[in-house]
């Protein structure tokens, strides 16, 4: 009976890993951005705990992309740390770099959830191996042990699943996103974000071969067309010109960058689209009340035009 | 050229033939000990491209406005000198290869090819319904594509085309960029267009990633592995990564690589381990930043905790360091020198 009781301990894990996931999504993690904060409710950094959380912890608790395994990776590693000296040389490498990699990430890059998978196959490893040994060295069978791994995968899915359900509610609360999440389209056919024939677009919009436009962060411009442009981007307020960044916004009133667009940069076009638009609600202003939409297609890509440009 | 000829054509050549040669020759010139056969043949497929963009930018960087001709001609040139330098690599590949066939009696081996399949799968739904959409890799893209219409790589202080008003923000090394500079120039060889290949990359590298890890925590145990991959590739992360064409698969392939490999040095260190390792850090810091950051504290633990005197501890950092700089790191002491100053200058951070 003592011993039932002792290996059931082990199944806290995967039992924590579940509890975990509800808190952090239920509970922790906010479905609508707060005005003008887009860009860190996006990464799931709108609050000081998920700050630490999702940016400078990461790689352990972003459960929102990183699953809810690599988070028992932290009191392993710390527990690992305490008992080094019964570790051999190579581990005692392998976990400071981790540790130290960890911090660098988390430090550095954590705020993109993308820097801190690049760690997530080698702390899964870790993970289950340590876990492996440990419930070996607790005699639990190899039955019981099987089925903490089990469980642990079967987490796993429950947090990626919950994820997606945060995902839609997200998405459902935005006036943005939600067209595209209630459309019924098959999955396959929303893969194709970009817009259609780019170049046949804006030339039917009146777009010359030789008119400049500024781009506002879709590459796709440069990529498929051969038209020049000036690559921009509103969340930043960074225009990248010969010379490199400068900004266009913070240090003009509207009038002033009207000109600045007309004369300084020679151009009278804008391509945008309504998601990357609202990351700088001046711009986004700037759109409406200083420009007319030419175009804009079924995916949100936009095509403004400077008014009071007397022809030029 | 018919088009699913030219993309099946192209990653035969880049992936498969290259990958297969880069095998052998790590077979033929590194312990197996190192990482074991499959793995060192996995390590071989996923440098094969890197190795490839490394002698472009060779190329590119030396002997600048050539003709794609030469670049694809140095290229090919390259890797037939492995080829034949790869020697008896041959013989252990081709053992290598038959051996893994006794893996598919072991039931454990079985949800892996699951896993497999349905990558394999998914890969196939992303390739036909999705072109290359996704920000980052259409930034890379564009900057392959100038490379490919200057024929050079330069190093300089803003990455600006005049021609087009393109402006490259990317602060890494020049790798996945000239992947497209490759595929372009093979394909003008052809007289095709698009970019099948480089988009293939994506789900190449995820397959390779999942597949390394597999094989690195099946040395705890079988059905360890399957339950690693298990959750690994059902993290939604992951799920994610395999539906944005990027360079993410590429880049924690080479840093989990780099980690099997830094386990391994650092308790056997070797000289051919050390070179291939420090060649695997300079992979993952030619295709990103990340890489260059990381790699200084790698070496720095291995000179501190590797076993040997301090002498014999600096010879192994020195060595690995070499293979570092020579493969990747060269690209950052250009950067920070006569280019862009890479992280120490003033950025916008967003």
């Amino acid at each position: 009976m003592a011993n039932h009781a002792r290996h059931g301990i082990w199944f806290l894990v995967p039992l924590g890993s579940i509890a975990f996931s509800f808190l952090y999504f239920l509970v922790l993690m906010p479905v609508k951005a707060s005005p003008g904060e887009l860009a860190l409710f996006e990464r799931g950094i709108g609050s000081p705990l998920l700050k630490v959380l999702n940016g400078y912890l990461g790689a352990f608790f972003n459960l929102r992309f990183l699953g809810n395994t690599a988070c028992w990776a932290m009191p392993m590693l710390l527990i690992l740390a305490l008992r080094r000296s019964a570790l051999e040389n190579w581990q005692r490498g392998a976990l400071l770099f981790l540790s130290l990699a960890v911090l660098i990430i988390g430090g550095a890059g954590g705020f993109n959830y993308r820097y801190a998978l690049t760690l997530l196959p080698t702390l899964l490893v870790l993970v289950f191996v340590v876990l492996d040994k440990a419930m070996v060295r607790g005699q639990v069978p190899r039955g019981s042990r099987t089925a903490v791994h089990v469980l642990l995968v079967l987490a796993t899915v429950l947090n990626s699943w919950l994820s997606m359900d945060l995902s839609t509610r997200m998405a459902l609360a935005d006036p943005v996103d939600r067209p595209k999440r209630v459309d019924d389209a098959p999955f396959y056919t929303k893969f194709d974000t970009g817009p259609d024939d780019l170049d046949g677009w804006l030339e039917r919009a009146g777009v010359a071969d030789t008119d400049r436009v500024l781009v506002n962060n879709l590459p796709i411009y440069f990529y498929e067309t051969h038209r020049p442009g000036l690559y921009y981007w509103c969340g930043a307020d960074q225009y990248f010109g010969p010379e490199g960044e400068e900004p266009i916004f913070r240090t003009r009133s509207d009038d002033e960058v009207v000109r600045f667009l007309t004369d300084g940069l020679r151009t009278r076009y804008i391509f945008s689209d309504r998601n990357l638009s609202r990351y700088d609600l001046r711009f986004e202003r700037f759109l409406e009340t200083h420009c007319t939409l030419l175009a804009e297609d079924d995916k949100g890509h936009t095509l403004h035009v400077l008014k009071d440009t007397f022809g030029r | 050229m018919d088009d699913l000829v030219s993309h099946l054509a192209l990653f035969l050549l880049s992936n498969v033939l290259f990958g297969g040669v880069m095998a052998a020759f790590l077979l033929r010139h590194v312990e197996r000990t190192i990482l074991g056969g499959g793995a060192t043949v996995l390590l071989g497929l996923g440098l094969a491209p890197f190795m490839i963009t490394w002698v472009l930018n060779a190329i590119l960087l030396l002997s600048p406005g050539g003709t794609p001709v030469v670049a694809v001609g140095g290229v090919l040139v390259f890797f037939s000198s492995l080829a034949l330098f790869a020697g008896r690599g041959w013989r252990s590949l081709a053992e290598v290869m038959t051996g893994s066939v006794s893996l598919w009696r072991s039931a454990a081996t079985w949800p892996y090819l699951f896993f497999s399949m349905a990558m394999i799968f998914g890969s196939y739904v992303m390739l036909v319904y999705k072109p290359l959409v996704d920000h980052d890799i259409l930034e890379y893209g564009t900057q392959g594509r100038i490379f490919l219409r200057e024929m050079a790589v330069r190093y300089e202080l803003h990455h600006y085309d005049q021609a087009s008003g393109f402006y490259y923000v990317g602060l890494h090394g020049f790798s996945f960029p000239l992947l497209f500079t490759w595929e372009g120039a093979v394909r003008g060889l052809l007289n095709s267009d698009g970019d099948a290949w480089v988009r293939l990359q994506t789900p190449f590298f995820a397959w390779l990633l999942v597949t390394f890890v597999w094989g690195w925590a099946r040395r705890y145990g079988t059905w360890l592995a399957v339950w690693v991959i298990g959750a690994f590739t059902l993290t939604i992360g992951f799920l994610y990564l395999n539906t944005i064409y990027h360079v993410d698969p590429v880049r924690v392939f080479l840093f989990t690589a780099s980690m099997a490999l830094f386990a391994s040095v650092l308790r056997a260190p070797s000289s051919a381990g050390l070179l291939l390792w420090g060649l695997v850090l300079g992979a993952h810091a030619l295709t990103h930043s990340l890489g260059m950051i990381l790699a200084p504290f790698m070496l720095l633990i291995l000179v501190a905790l590797s076993p040997g005197t301090i002498t014999a501890r600096l010879r192994q950092g020195g060595l690995a360091t070499m293979a570092f700089v020579v493969a990747g790191g060269f690209h950052y002491i250009l950067d920070v020198t006569i280019g862009t100053g890479w992280l120490f200058k003033d950025i916008t951070w967003f």
